[in-house]
């Protein structure tokens, strides 16, 4: 008679795992405020998609800038520089800043603006220039006499604690659970870190660093460049890496970063990530990071600001027209709702490549541009939740006092679930003049690397408001059992295309190509310029500002 | 009678459920990471059901008599498991091994439930049957009680009343199954006595369950609880035993009346007579009014600024009678202008200075409290100080932290302060210790002037200054915001005490 119990014990423990799915959204899910968001896709997809009108121009100008994004903002800052101040930036968004914007929580009081996006940037190498020149320019480098080792604002350097890790349900400072790990892992991760300090240390047959941050500055040393013809999972097996502990250390900085898995990650990418930021400081820990409450949309902010009276956001710009006269941008007026149309003498188009291609249509074969296919666009999710602060905060160490914010170290400006779903979340209040903020603001990043992008797409497309929210709350449950219960408030904000997925192969493609370009725009004196970080494959601040900051440059020049 | 037996299968199938769910959930609550212990427990409870089966074969004489018994033995563990638990989690040591012992004998008891109805039917029913017709009941039971587990028992009635919930319902069917089979029961008696017994104990669980709940966090400290709350920043306790009223946030304590006025003291009034002025203080913390009951012995103060962060601790003691009895009614001086902000956000934005600055903050025991003690914040205490004025700042323990003490003192004078250290016995807390700080060189002929207290005054005071060879100042690092080093060493050092 008992042969029938597994059968029971199979049913109920399926009956159980249920149970326990249902336990955080049967806990007031509904309660919660907040909404799901995202760009305008709309407007977006408009774009190439509107006929050129034949009326003679609205207005003219000398130079266009599509997209205010970082790109599109360095651009202006360095047209600034040169001279140039007749520009205007035209952004389809209602706030500047792309990736890197922010927006005001709805929550009553909180003090900062919450990040949609990127939310930090690290010290700059010596050799990169116009970077450094932004940083001393916005306060952030104070004192430039040592070249090597700049003096860094400490306010903008990431306070103490940076990050912690969560395993095994408790907090342990760093990015990974060393106490929790075997020796063998250890003694894996000091080789790991060895090498990528042997990688930051190699120099190319040219003098140039093989990993340079932007990537532009790398050396093209073919031994540098062999790394990109294979996987950075295949690189780490071959370097011999076998343990849990350096796969996952791996797996969670390219999904970070790239929002790439390493499987599909081109190696050169992935060393890149641990091997191009070299950057010193005088008065700060080297490894320091620069970030704000609100995340790079700190430095939007100082950018756009400048230019305020020149960036038109709900403006977006639908077609662009090669004339002999000028080029012609037709310009959509999302607010009035109406056309206009703007000569310009040069067009700055710091957009994404697809946008690009949809603008710049025709043109010879090595003028195309290089276009990340959707499927190699990596989605993202930036849920920013309030929570009273004693769902988060730990007591730390003396009493061991238990409260719902859980065990161990007590809240970093980082904090990650190991081996979790997410990222896991960014504390806006850790970096603000406040020791015991009433409420905390969490930022919680997830890309969908693990899923085909289109897949990822049509399933939170098919989500609702409720479902959204639901699996945010339970991804903060599994770090914070019960913290449901002190949510106030979760908006997320769902990116379909975030950044491209640099595969094997495709960082020496796009270094060709980028080459090839440049040599025809030199012989043909280009009017239209493409400033993107999807021209270096790296969806980074840097690389963003390097092309806006660059192409600027050559656009300036040709306006003598 | 078959009848009945089938219809306990769905009832019994729901309450061993609830047992488990109820375990799992409330170890999760109460340790934290749900994955380890949700699979360790149901794998505890899975095995012990086999184990529970299994003896059922010994249980074959008067099985009847036997499954009322196991019903009335689920329904009273299962019953006030969940307050056990939460009982044994403050009290007992190895909460591990009780919650997982407890998790078997209660798995053990369910698992042996279905095999006796069956001992007991197949005598009345084809096996086929007999087979089918268990099992299905038994999945719809187990499928109706997950279901309102989430959804409706723990939201509406918490884990302890649910437990006792469905302790009453496994009792009840014991008796129900005594009543339908008393014809083939022995010991009438015995069973009626347990069976009601049982009863009246889960029913009183049930009814006085958010009662126990509270006393058993009373139990927990010491002294009868005159006041709990639940604020947006801590939770607040208050104490009092023969002669005693403790106040503790988040489980640390905070004062005992018993000899609170040493620290207050020694907090207030060594800062006065070193400031050259002492009109505008400005007290940071101390929501409890006793520093400020200190000040108030001055009659020279006239104005005191308080910075306290939760506005639930001011209220609490200017109308908690045994609370403003201490203070001395304090909080409602016509002196003081009371804010309720965050110190670090207000000492930014401030643009007043003072004679006099009182930090009187938490030990910096994490991140967030620790910028309370950086560099930065100091900073701003050197803007809002007056030429001529001193503060004090509270400094954790000299001779448990002595690196975090004197790293503190080494923050103040890297921001360009003059200090001077001094330290004394709280028999509630072992030695403590603080500093003095100002922009010029602290006097060595204070102005003290005659108020009452109780211990500090002049000749006190010289004493305090000098510290032990255990305790004298070590070289230690400035705590920044970017590295805080304080925080680790607290961390360190109290960690040493507690493993002591």
């Amino acid at each position: 008679m008992d042969i029938a119990i597994p059968d029971r014990r199979a049913f109920l423990s399926l009956a159980r795992d249920a149970a326990a799915s249902f336990l955080p959204s049967a806990w007031g899910t509904n309660a919660v405020p907040g909404g799901a968001e995202g760009p305008n896709g709309t407007l977006g997809h408009a774009v190439g998609n509107v006929p050129l009108s034949a009326r003679p121009p609205d207005k003219r100008v000398r130079v266009a800038i599509v997209g205010g994004g970082v790109a599109g903002l360095s651009a202006a800052w360095e047209l600034r520089r040169q001279g140039v101040e007749d520009f205007v930036v035209y952004e389809l968004e209602s706030r500047a800043g792309g990736n890197a914007a922010a927006f005001a929580p709805r929550a009553a009081g909180f003090p900062s603006r919450a990040p949609l996006g990127a939310h930090y940037v690290t010290m700059a190498n010596e050799e990169s220039t116009d970077l450094r020149m932004l940083y001393r320019e916005l306060g952030i480098i104070t004192s430039h006499e040592n070249a090597q080792e700049p003096a860094y604002e400490p306010t903008y350097c990431c306070y103490d604690l940076n990050s912690r890790v969560l395993a095994d349900g408790v907090w342990e400072k760093g990015l990974l659970p060393l106490s929790r790990l075997t020796p063998a892992e250890r003694a894996e991760l000091e080789r790991f870190e060895s090498l990528m300090d042997d990688m930051k240390g190699r120099v190319g047959r040219d003098g140039k660093p093989w990993f340079a941050l932007p990537t532009r500055l790398s050396s093209t040393d073919g031994e540098a460049w062999a790394l990109d013809s294979e996987t950075f999972d295949a690189f780490l097996r071959r370097q011999g890496f076998q343990g849990e502990a350096v796969h996952w250390y791996a797996r969670y900085c390219c999904r970070d970063d790239f929002g790439t898995e390493p499987s599909e990650l081109s190696a050169w990418v992935g060393v890149h990530y641990f091997a191009a930021r070299r950057g010193r400081a005088r008065n700060i820990q080297n490894t320091t990071i620069l970030t704000w409450p609100e995340g790079n949309a700190w430095i939007v902010e100082k950018m756009r600001a400048s230019v305020a009276n020149r960036v038109r956001t709900d403006h977006a710009v639908v077609y662009l027209n090669e004339t002999s006269a000028g080029i012609g941008l037709g310009v959509f007026d999302a607010v009035r709702g109406r056309m206009e149309v703007v000569m310009a003498d040069r067009v700055i188009v710091a957009a994404p490549s697809s946008v690009f291609a949809k603008l710049v249509p025709s043109r010879s074969r090595d003028e195309a541009p290089f276009v990340w296919h959707p499927e190699r666009l990596c989605p993202w999710m930036v849920a920013n939740v309030v929570v009273a602060s004693h769902g988060v905060e730990s007591d730390g160490g003396r009493t061991g006092a238990r409260s719902v914010g859980g065990k161990g170290v007590s809240l970093a400006w980082d904090n990650v679930p190991y081996g979790g779903r997410s990222l896991g979340y960014v504390v806006a209040a850790h970096q603000m003049p406040v020791a015991r903020p009433r409420d905390h603001l969490l930022t919680l990043y997830e890309p969908f690397s693990a899923l085909p992008s289109r897949v990822a797409r049509a399933r939170w497309q098919n989500s609702s408001d409720r479902d959204v929210k639901t699996y945010v709350l339970d991804e903060l449950e599994r770090m914070h059992p019960g913290i449901v219960s002190s949510v106030r408030r979760v908006d997320t904000w769902f990116w379909p295309h975030a950044m491209p997925q640099p595969g094997p192969g495709s960082m020496t493609a796009l270094w060709k190509h980028n080459a090839a370009l440049a040599l025809t725009e030199a012989r043909k004196g280009s009017r239209i310029f493409h400033a993107h970080s999807d021209r270096s494959g790296l969806s980074l601040f840097e690389e963003a500002h390097d092309w806006g900051t660059t192409q600027a440059r050559v656009c300036a020049k040709g306006l003598d | 009678m078959s009848f009945f037996l089938l219809l306990s299968v769905a009832v019994i199938a729901s309450c061993g459920l609830i047992y488990e769910l109820i375990a799992a959930t409330l170890s999760s609550y109460l340790l934290g990471d749900s994955v380890t212990h949700f699979s360790l427990i149901i794998g505890i409870y899975l095995s012990s059901m086999g184990v529970g089966s299994y003896l059922t074969r010994f249980l074959s004489q008067r099985a009847i008599e036997k499954f009322i018994y196991i019903e009335f033995l689920v329904g009273v563990i299962g019953g006030i498991s969940a307050t056990l638990l939460f009982a044994l989690f403050y009290f007992a040591p190895f909460f591990h091994f009780l919650l997982f012992g407890l998790v078997a004998l209660i798995g053990a008891l369910v698992g042996a439930e279905i095999p006796m109805v069956m001992r007991i039917l197949k005598e009345r029913m084809e096996f086929n049957d007999l087979v089918t017709r268990v099992f299905s009941l038994d999945y719809v039971g187990a499928l109706l009680a997950s279901v309102i587990f989430p959804l409706l028992l723990v939201p509406r009635l918490g884990l302890m009343r649910t437990a006792f919930l469905f302790g009453l319902i496994n009792v009840a069917v014991g008796l129900v199954g005594y009543h339908v089979f008393r014809r083939h029961v022995f010991l009438h008696r015995r069973v009626q006595v347990v069976g009601v017994l049982s009863l009246v104990l889960l029913a009183c669980g049930f009814v006085y369950a958010e009662r126990m709940r509270a006393g058993i966090e009373d139990f927990a400290f010491p002294g009868e609880i005159i006041h709990t709350q639940n604020t947006p920043y801590q939770r607040i306790l208050v104490s009092r035993s023969d002669n005693d009223v403790s106040l503790y946030l988040n489980g640390n304590l905070q004062f005992s009346s018993a000899d609170e006025y040493r620290y207050h003291e020694s907090l207030v009034h060594p800062v006065l007579a070193h400031a050259s002025s002492r009109t505008n203080v400005l007290l940071l913390g101390g929501g409890d009014g006793l520093a400020l009951r200190e000040l108030l012995k001055h009659s020279d103060v006239a104005s005191i600024t308080m910075v306290e962060l939760d506005p639930a601790v001011t209220t609490l003691f200017r109308t908690h009678p045994v609370l403003t009895h201490l203070n001395a009614r304090s909080l409602f001086s016509p002196k003081l202008n009371l804010l309720h902000e965050d110190a670090f956000a207000w000492v930014k934005a401030n643009t007043q200075v003072f004679d006099v600055i009182i930090a009187d903050f938490p030990d910096p025991s994490n991140y967030s409290l620790g910028k309370l003690y950086s560099d930065a914040f100091y900073r701003e205490l050197r803007r809002a100080l007056k030429p001529g004025g001193v503060g004090v700042v509270q400094s954790t323990s000299s001779y448990f932290a002595p690196r975090s003490y004197w790293c503190i003192g080494q923050t103040l004078r890297s921001v360009g302060f003059q200090t001077l250290p001094f330290h004394l016995y709280l028999p509630s807390f072992g030695d403590w210790g603080f500093f003095l700080f100002g922009h010029e060189p602290l006097t060595t002929q204070p102005d003290w002037r005659p108020v009452e207290t109780r211990f500090v005054d002049a000749e006190t005071f010289a004493t305090l200054t000098s510290f032990p060879k255990d305790m004298r100042h070590q070289d230690s690092p400035r705590n920044s915001l970017n590295d805080q080093v304080l925080v680790r060493l607290f961390e360190e050092e109290w960690s040493q005490v507690a493993s002591r």
